[in-house]
C-alpha cells in the first residue's frame, strides 16, 4: 500500500506547496480547552457581561500596552493566515502598515474588518458575530493597536441585519465602558469602531471593492499596486482582514503565539472555523485544528457523510470559488492551506460543501456559474463577457446540448479569464469549472453523447442541427459535419 | 529616474511613470482601449497586459508604475495569448456592425483584431449577443450602445476634463450600461470629444453619420477660426464639401479637445453662402460681375464724397489677418484712421489701447492656466467663450486646488467659483481689498494669481476706469503677478480676428469715433447694432455668408470661409498660426485680399503687393510676431510693466455700478457660420430650449453627392 | 525664371521678409531693388540669412509643365488621428499641394460631381525626414511652408492618483 505522499508523488511530477516530511503526528480533535471561539452556537450571553464572563477584554489593556511591534510579532509568531480565503501570512499583511516613516505621514489610518461573507457556503463569520461578538471588536482593537490604525470599519453584508444588530450592540456597550473610543481600556490609545453596511454585492468582499464601498462608490475592485496599505480608503493606508482573522487575534495574544502554532502542521498553523454543508449527517459550523483530515472532520463533528462516506461524490472544501474534488482525493487530503493546493483545490474560506451520489455535479458546477455571471461587477473584459458566456456554455452542458470539442473549449476560456481580471472573482469563476472537467469529464461527456443520441447533432453554440433550415449553408466552423456517436 | 529593460532594449524613465508609457519610449506599442493619455487611468479592457519577468500573472502595463530593474517582455507568448484572450471576449458580445458603423476605418477595435482576433468566431450562442438600448446624449452623439465596449473612457472625460458629472456606468456584470441613468442629453460643450475617445462606434457623430468612409476624406490641417482659441483642426472634406473636422494635437493650445461649434459648425459652410458679386438694385439684389461690382464700389466710394475719416471699414469676427492688413492700408491710403470692430463700442477706440501688446493678449499662455492659484474671472464667461481653454481651469481645479472668483454674469461653470459682483464698482472694491472672503483672502495671499479680463470689459462704458483698477493692482503685487515664469494679467478675447485687429492697428482713432461715415466697408462684419451704419451711407459688405450685415449692403462681394483660405489667425495669447484652405471657393467667390486689392487698384490708390507671400511680409513688416507661426513669444515682465503703466494712468477710479453685459448669448450661435447651421440650431433646441432632440430634431442635411446620387 | 524660383522659395521657413514695401510713415515709397533690399537686410544683422544654395531645379530635365513650378507646397508631419490609438501614419513627412486658386475644386453643374482642374490635387509625397522633403521641394521650384510637428509632452501617469486622499473637499468625484 503506498502512502500518502507517494501516492501524490505518483500523481503528478509538480512541486509542492506543502513544506514537511510526512507528519509524525495525527491532526484534529481540538480540545474543548483549546477553543478560541466559546459562543458560536449563540448558547450563552453574547453581551459584554457574558463576553467577559469566558475571558473576553481580559488584560486587554496590557495587550495594547505591549506597542505595534510586540504585537506584529506576536501575530507572526503564531503563523496565522489570513481566513478570508487567500491564505496570505497575517503578521506579514500587517507589518506593511508600519513601513519606516509611517508615523510622518499625516493621514488616518483605518483597519477595515471584512464581514462581507458573500463565499456561497460560507457562514463563519455570522456565527462570530451572533455569538461572540466581543472577540470582534477586542480583535479591531488589537489588531488595530498592531497597525497603529485611529479607527476600524467592520463592513458587514447587508443581508446580516440580526448580526448587525447584535455587533452594533456589542459595540455600544464596549463604548460604554470606556473599552474602545477615547481612551481605549485605559491605554490612553483612541480607537473608534464603526459599522458600515453593505447593499448585496458578493463583489464587495474582495478588498479593494470593499474599500471603495465604504468611500460611497460603486463596488468595483482596484487594481493593485496601489495596495491598500499606501492608498486605501480614502486615501489612507488601510489593511483589510477578515472577520475570524481579526477575531483571533486577543487570544493570540494573551494565550502566546507558540500555543497557537502548535495547532497545525508547520506554515499552516492554528485553528479554523469549518463551516460544512451539504449531504452531512449534521451540517454545522466547527471550529478544528488545521490540517484535521477531511474524512476525519465530517466523521466527527458532522455525523459522516449521509448514506456512509462510500456514497460521497465530490466536496468542495473552500466555499463555491475552488475547484471540486472527487472521492478518492477527499479521502486522503488534510485540511489546510497547503494539502489543499497540493490537490489542486483550495482552503478558501473553510466552507465545505458535500455532494453525495445523489447530486448532478453538471449542474450543481453550473448553479456556481450562474453566479459568478451574476457578480461579476463588470468592470474588466474578461470577467463580465467570460463569466456570461460560461454560464451560458455550462447552462447547455447541464442537459447536455454541447458538442464534445466544446468542454475543451469551456476550459480554453476558462484559463483565459485566470488571470487576466482585476481581482480574484474571475479566478474564482474559472477554477470550479476547471475542477468539474478535471475530474467529471466523464459525466459531461456522457451527457452529451446521450442528448445527441436523442436529438442529432448539436452545433457548436447549442443549436440543433434538426432545427435548421436545411437550405441556408453552415460554415464548416459550426460542427454542423460531427458524426453524432454511434448508437450505444 | 527608473531603469528597465523592455523587450530586450534598456530604457530609462522618470519615477512614477506606468509601464506602458515606459514601453512606447523603448519603442513598443501596447495595444490598449481603455488607456488615454489625458484621462485618468482604469484599468479595465485588460488589452495593455504584458509579461513582467517574475511576476506570476500578466500585468497590466497601464495601471502598474514601472519598477527599476524589471524586464518587460511585450510580444512574447504569453503576453500575446492574453490579448487574444481579451481581444475573444470584447468580440463575443461585439454586434457585426462594421458594414453600418461610422467608425470603420478608423476603429481601434477593427485595428487591434486585425493583429489580436482570430478569423473566425467561436461563439455560436443560442442565447445570442448582448443588446443594450440606444442613449440619447443630444443632437450631436449618436450612441449605439451595443457596440459598448465598456472601456468608460467617455465617463472618465466627461467627469474629469467637461466637468460634467453626467455619465456613468450602471448594472453590474454583462448588464453594465454606460450612460445618464436619468435620460439626460449630455450639456456640455465639450461633448463631441467623447466621439474621438470611444475606441468603437457606440459614440459616432450624429450630424456626420452614415456620410462618409474615412479613406474617402482628404484631410487638410488648418485652424480654427470660430473663436479666439485657434484650436488646431483638421478638415476632413470630400470633393468640394467639408465633412466633418477633427482636432489636432497641440498642447500648447487646445491639447487634444475641441469645442462642439468648432466641431459640427461646418455644415454650415453649405447654406446662405455668397458666391456671386451682388448689386442692390431698389430693394433687391441682383447678381452681377466682378468688374462690375468692383467698379459700382468705386463709384460709389466718389459719389458719397466721402473723405478722411468718413470712410469706414468694420471688421467682423471671422475676418484673417491678411485681409485686416490689406484694409487697413487702402483706408490708410485713402486718408482714413477710421477702422472698426463690430462689437459694442467697436467704433471708439479700445479700452486697453493698442500700443502695448500684453494689454490684449492672454499673456499667461494657455498651458500655464492650469498652474494658477487663484483665478479671477472679470466680465467674461470662458466656458461660452474659450470652451477649451475652461478645460485647462479644471484641469488646474482638480490637480492643483486652484479657486475662482467671477466678477460679472454668473454662469455655470464646470468648477466652483464665488461669484464676487456683476458690475465694474465691484472690481475696484475687490483689488482694493474691499470684499472679505475665502476666495479673496486666497487672492490676495496667491504665489500665482491670475486675473481673466473679458470683452464684455472692453466693450464696458467704464471699461477704461477697470482696465486702469485692474493694472494698479498688478503694479502693485507684481512679485507676485510679473515674475520670470508667471504672468498674471491675461485678457481673454472671443472672436478669431479681435487679437490680429489690435495687432494690425485696426481701431479707430479718436476723432473718427465721432465722424459720421459715408461710405462704410464691411469685412465680414455681422454683429454690429444697427444704428452704427448711418442710412444715407453706401455700404460694401465683404463676407462668406448671407447674414446679418449682408442686409445692409449696396454691394456685396463675396469671400471666402476660414476653410477656404490659407491665412494667419492669431488666437488670443497672440500665437499666429497658419491656416489652409481645405476646398475650394464656392461659386466666384474670391479671397478676402484679393478683393481689397482689386478695389484698391481701381479707386487709384493700388497696394504693394502681388501675391500672399507679399501681404505677410507686410505682416512682418508691422510686427515680426505676425509670422513667426506657431512659436509665441512671452513678453517680457518689463514690457508688461510698461503696458500696465499706461493703462493705469488712463482711468479714474471705477464708479459705475453698471452691469457687465454677457456678451455671448448662447454658445453655439456666435458667427454666421454657426448661424446658418442646422446641426447648431438642433443644438440650441436641445440644449439651450431643453426640448428633446429625438422628437424635433432637424435630420442632418443632404450632402451635395446624396442629392445628386 | 530659375533664379525667380529660387528667390521665391527662400520664404518658407520662418520670417525672411525679402521685399520691404511701402509702410504708413513713409509718403514716397522706396524704390530699390529686389537685390539691393536683400543686400540692405543681411548687412542689417537683424535677420540670420540662410546660406546660399545652389540649387538645379528639376524642371531643366523633368519636362515638366511650366504650371507645375509655380505651385504652393506645406510640407509637414500628419496629426495622428484622433478616433484612433494607432501612430503608424505619423512617422513620415509628407508633401501636399494648397489648391490651385479658381481651380480646385467645384461641383459640377449637370451631376454635382466634384470637377477640378488641378491635377495635383490628390497628390502627396512622403519623405523619412524634414530636410529630404525640404530638399525635393527646392528642386521642384515649389514655394514651401514647412508646418511645425506637435507631439503631445510627456507626462507621467499613476493609477494611484485617481485614490489619493483629499485632506479638503473632494474635488473630483471618481466614477469606473
Amino acid at each position: 500500500m503506498l502512502n500518502r505522499v507517494q501516492k501524490s508523488v505518483l500523481r503528478s511530477a509538480r512541486s509542492f506547496a506543502s513544506v514537511s516530511e510526512p507528519p509524525v503526528r495525527g491532526y484534529g480533535g481540538l480540545k474543548d480547552q483549546d477553543r478560541i471561539f466559546t459562543n458560536l452556537y449563540d448558547r450563552h450571553d453574547f453581551s459584554l457581561k457574558g463576553a467577559m464572563s469566558r475571558g473576553d477584554w481580559h488584560k486587554t489593556k496590557e495587550i495594547v500596552l505591549k506597542g505595534d511591534q510586540y504585537l506584529i510579532q506576536a501575530v507572526k509568531d503564531s503563523g496565522l493566515r489570513g481566513r478570508g480565503g487567500a491564505g496570505f501570512p497575517s503578521g506579514l499583511k500587517w507589518s506593511f502598515m508600519n513601513k519606516p516613516g509611517w508615523d510622518k505621514d499625516s493621514r488616518p489610518r483605518y483597519l477595515v474588518v471584512n464581514a462581507d461573507e458573500g463565499e456561497p457556503g460560507t457562514c463563519k463569520d455570522r456565527e462570530i458575530m451572533r455569538g461572540d461578538p466581543h472577540k470582534l471588536i477586542e480583535g479591531c482593537l488589537v489588531a488595530g493597536r498592531a497597525m497603529n490604525a485611529s479607527a476600524s470599519y467592520i463592513y458587514i453584508r447587508g443581508e446580516f441585519y440580526h448580526e448587525a444588530v447584535r455587533l452594533q450592540q456589542a459595540i455600544d456597550e464596549a463604548y460604554k465602558a470606556g473599552l474602545i473610543g477615547e481612551n481605549a481600556c485605559g491605554s490612553g490609545y483612541k480607537f473608534d469602531v464603526f459599522i458600515h453596511r453593505g447593499a448585496g454585492a458578493y463583489i464587495c468582499g474582495e478588498e479593494t471593492a470593499l474599500i471603495e464601498s465604504i468611500e460611497g462608490k460603486q463596488g468595483k475592485p482596484r487594481l493593485k499596486p496601489p495596495f491598500p496599505a499606501d492608498v486605501g480608503v480614502f486615501g489612507c493606508p488601510t489593511t483589510v482582514a477578515n472577520v475570524e482573522t481579526v477575531a483571533v487575534v486577543p487570544t493570540i495574544v494573551r494565550r502566546g503565539p507558540s500555543w497557537f502554532d502548535s495547532f497545525g502542521r508547520d506554515r499552516n498553523s492554528g485553528t479554523k472555523l469549518f463551516a460544512i454543508s451539504g449531504h452531512v449527517n449534521n451540517p454545522c459550523v466547527v471550529e478544528e485544528e488545521m490540517s484535521v483530515p477531511l474524512k476525519e472532520l465530517i466523521e466527527r463533528h458532522c455525523g459522516g457523510v449521509k448514506g456512509g462516506w462510500q456514497n460521497l461524490q465530490g466536496i468542495v472544501p473552500g466555499g463555491a470559488s475552488v475547484p471540486v474534488i472527487p472521492r478518492d482525493v477527499c479521502t486522503d487530503v488534510l485540511m489546510d492551506f497547503d494539502s489543499l493546493k497540493d490537490a489542486q483545490t483550495s482552503l478558501g474560506t473553510g466552507a465545505i460543501i458535500v455532494m453525495d451520489q445523489s447530486t448532478d455535479m453538471v449542474k450543481a458546477i453550473s448553479r456556481f456559474a450562474k453566479f459568478y455571471k451574476h457578480e461579476s461587477c463588470g468592470q474588466c473584459t474578461p470577467c463580465r463577457e467570460g463569466t456570461s458566456w460560461m454560464y451560458n456554455m455550462m447552462n447547455r452542458f447541464e442537459n447536455g446540448q454541447a458538442a464534445n470539442r466544446e468542454i475543451d473549449m469551456l476550459v480554453e476560456l476558462s484559463k483565459q479569464i485566470e488571470g487576466h481580471t482585476i481581482c480574484a472573482l474571475g479566478d474564482a469563476a474559472a477554477w470550479p469549472i476547471q475542477g468539474l472537467v478535471r475530474h467529471f469529464r466523464p459525466q459531461m461527456e456522457q451527457r452529451i453523447k446521450e442528448f445527441q443520441r436523442e436529438n442529432g447533432v448539436v452545433m457548436y453554440g447549442g443549436k440543433l442541427l434538426k432545427d435548421h433550415n436545411p437550405n441556408i449553408a453552415i460554415p464548416d466552423n459550426r460542427g454542423a459535419s460531427i458524426p453524432p456517436p454511434a448508437a450505444a | 529616474m527608473v531603469k528597465l529593460t523592455v523587450d530586450g532594449k534598456e530604457v530609462e524613465v522618470p519615477q512614477g511613470t506606468a509601464l506602458i508609457q515606459a514601453c512606447e519610449l523603448a519603442g513598443a506599442t501596447i495595444p490598449r482601449f481603455c488607456y488615454h493619455d489625458r484621462l485618468a487611468i482604469a484599468g479595465n479592457c485588460r488589452m495593455c497586459l504584458v509579461e513582467v519577468e517574475r511576476a506570476p500573472k500578466p500585468v497590466a502595463s497601464c495601471a502598474m508604475p514601472a519598477m527599476p530593474g524589471s524586464n518587460v517582455f511585450t510580444n512574447s507568448e504569453r503576453t500575446n495569448k492574453a490579448r487574444e484572450g481579451v481581444m475573444e471576449f470584447l468580440l463575443a458580445n461585439h454586434p457585426l456592425d462594421c458594414p453600418i458603423c461610422d467608425q470603420g476605418g478608423e476603429c481601434d477595435l477593427q485595428d487591434q483584431s486585425m493583429r489580436y482576433g482570430s478569423d473566425r468566431s467561436r461563439f455560436f450562442e443560442v442565447t445570442g449577443k448582448r443588446a443594450v438600448e440606444n442613449k440619447d446624449f443630444g443632437p450631436l452623439v449618436k450612441t449605439s450602445m451595443n457596440r459598448c465596449i465598456q472601456c468608460t473612457r467617455c465617463v472618465r472625460f466627461a467627469n474629469e476634463v467637461a466637468g460634467v458629472e453626467e455619465l456613468g456606468t450602471t448594472g453590474r456584470g454583462n448588464d453594465l450600461e454606460i450612460g445618464t441613468y436619468v435620460q439626460k442629453t449630455l450639456d456640455s460643450e465639450l461633448s463631441g470629444n467623447i466621439v474621438d475617445l470611444c475606441p468603437v462606434g457606440a459614440l459616432t457623430s450624429k450630424p456626420y453619420a452614415f456620410t462618409a468612409r474615412p479613406w474617402e476624406l482628404k484631410s487638410t490641417e488648418t485652424v480654427d477660426a470660430l473663436d479666439a482659441v485657434g484650436s488646431n483642426i483638421r478638415v476632413d472634406s470630400r470633393g468640394h464639401e467639408v465633412m466633418r473636422i477633427q482636432p489636432r494635437v497641440n498642447d500648447d493650445v487646445n491639447e487634444e479637445w475641441i469645442s462642439d461649434r468648432t466641431r459640427y459648425a461646418c455644415d454650415g459652410l453649405k447654406y446662405q453662402r455668397l458666391t456671386n458679386p451682388l448689386i442692390r438694385v431698389g430693394d433687391r439684389f441682383q447678381s452681377a460681375s466682378w468688374p462690375g461690382a468692383i467698379a459700382t464700389v468705386a463709384d460709389g466710394l466718389s459719389k458719397s464724397g466721402a473723405k478722411g475719416d468718413e470712410i469706414q471699414a468694420i471688421a467682423g469676427s471671422l475676418a484673417d489677418t491678411e485681409s485686416l492688413v490689406a484694409l487697413k492700408d487702402l483706408l490708410n491710403k485713402l486718408g482714413s484712421e477710421n477702422t472698426a470692430l463690430d462689437t459694442k463700442r467697436g467704433t471708439a477706440p479700445p479700452a486697453h489701447g493698442v500700443d502695448h501688446r500684453s494689454n490684449y493678449l492672454y499673456n499667461n499662455t494657455i498651458p500655464a492656466s492650469e498652474e494658477a492659484d487663484a483665478v479671477l474671472f472679470v466680465g467674461t464667461n470662458p466656458r461660452h467663450e474659450a470652451a477649451v481653454i475652461n478645460s485647462r481651469f479644471r484641469k488646474g481645479y482638480l490637480h492643483n486646488n486652484t479657486d475662482f472668483g467671477v466678477i460679472g454674469d454668473k454662469f455655470d461653470a464646470i468648477y466652483d467659483y464665488e461669484h464676487i459682483g456683476v458690475d465694474a464698482k465691484t472690481v475696484g472694491d475687490f483689488l482694493s481689498g474691499g470684499v472679505k472672503s475665502p476666495f479673496a483672502d486666497k487672492f490676495m495671499k496667491a504665489k500665482k494669481p491670475l486675473i481673466v479680463v473679458g470683452s464684455a470689459v472692453t466693450e464696458h462704458d467704464d471699461g477704461q476706469s477697470v482696465y486702469a483698477a485692474i493694472a494698479k493692482h498688478v503694479e502693485a503685487n507684481k512679485d507676485r503677478f510679473l515674475t520670470e515664469e508667471w504672468n498674471g494679467f491675461s485678457t481673454l478675447q472671443r472672436a478669431a480676428s479681435h487679437t490680429a485687429a489690435y495687432d494690425v492697428g485696426f481701431v479707430p482713432s479718436q476723432q473718427a469715433e465721432s465722424t459720421k461715415a459715408k461710405f462704410v466697408y464691411l469685412l465680414n462684419a455681422d454683429d454690429f447694432d444697427a444704428q452704427v451704419i448711418p442710412r444715407d451711407a453706401f455700404v460694401v459688405y465683404q463676407g462668406h455668408h448671407g447674414d446679418h450685415g449682408a442686409q445692409f449692403a449696396d454691394v456685396v462681394l463675396p469671400g471666402v470661409a476660414y476653410t477656404e483660405k490659407g491665412t494667419t489667425w492669431i488666437n488670443t495669447e497672440g500665437r499666429a498660426q497658419l491656416g489652409r484652405a481645405a476646398i475650394s471657393a464656392p461659386g466666384a467667390s474670391r479671397e478676402d485680399w484679393k478683393i481689397i486689392k482689386a478695389l484698391s487698384e481701381l479707386v487709384g490708390k493700388p497696394l504693394p503687393y502681388e501675391d500672399v507671400i507679399g501681404v505677410r511680409d507686410r505682416l512682418w513688416e508691422i510686427s515680426p510676431a505676425l509670422t513667426r507661426y506657431d512659436e509665441l513669444e512671452s513678453p517680457s515682465a518689463a514690457s508688461v510693466g510698461l503696458g500696465l503703466a499706461e493703462m493705469a494712468k488712463k482711468g479714474t477710479p471705477v464708479t459705475s455700478t453698471k452691469a457687465f453685459v454677457k456678451p455671448l448669448e448662447n454658445f453655439y450661435q456666435t458667427d454666421p457660420i454657426s448661424r446658418a447651421s442646422v446641426t447648431m440650431a438642433n443644438c440650441v433646441k436641445s440644449f439651450v430650449k431643453g426640448v428633446n432632440s429625438e422628437e424635433t430634431a432637424v435630420p442632418p442635411a443632404e450632402t451635395q453627392a446624396q442629392k445628386h446620387a | 525664371m530659375i533664379s525667380a524660383a529660387l528667390q521665391r522659395s527662400k520664404f518658407s521657413l520662418n520670417l525672411q521678409p525679402f521685399k520691404r514695401l511701402y509702410s504708413n510713415k513713409q509718403t514716397v515709397p522706396q524704390k530699390t531693388t529686389h537685390d539691393e533690399q536683400i543686400k540692405e537686410h543681411r548687412e542689417s544683422g537683424l535677420t540670420t540669412p540662410h546660406p546660399p544654395k545652389d540649387v538645379l531645379t528639376a524642371e531643366v530635365i523633368s519636362g515638366a509643365p511650366e504650371t507645375l513650378q509655380h505651385r504652393q507646397v506645406r510640407i509637414y508631419k500628419p496629426t495622428k488621428n484622433t478616433m484612433q490609438s494607432g501612430t503608424h501614419n505619423t512617422h513620415h513627412w509628407r508633401v501636399d499641394f494648397d489648391i490651385l486658386q479658381g481651380g480646385g475644386r467645384w461641383e459640377h453643374p449637370l451631376m454635382g460631381w466634384s470637377s477640378s482642374a488641378d491635377h495635383m490635387q490628390g497628390t502627396n509625397v512622403k519623405f523619412q525626414s524634414k530636410e529630404d522633403a525640404i530638399n525635393f521641394c527646392e528642386k521642384q521650384g515649389w514655394d514651401y511652408f514647412v508646418s511645425k510637428p506637435r507631439s503631445p509632452k510627456f507626462k507621467t501617469k499613476q493609477y494611484a492618483a485617481n485614490y489619493y486622499h483629499s485632506p479638503g473637499k473632494l474635488r473630483l468625484a471618481q466614477t469606473k
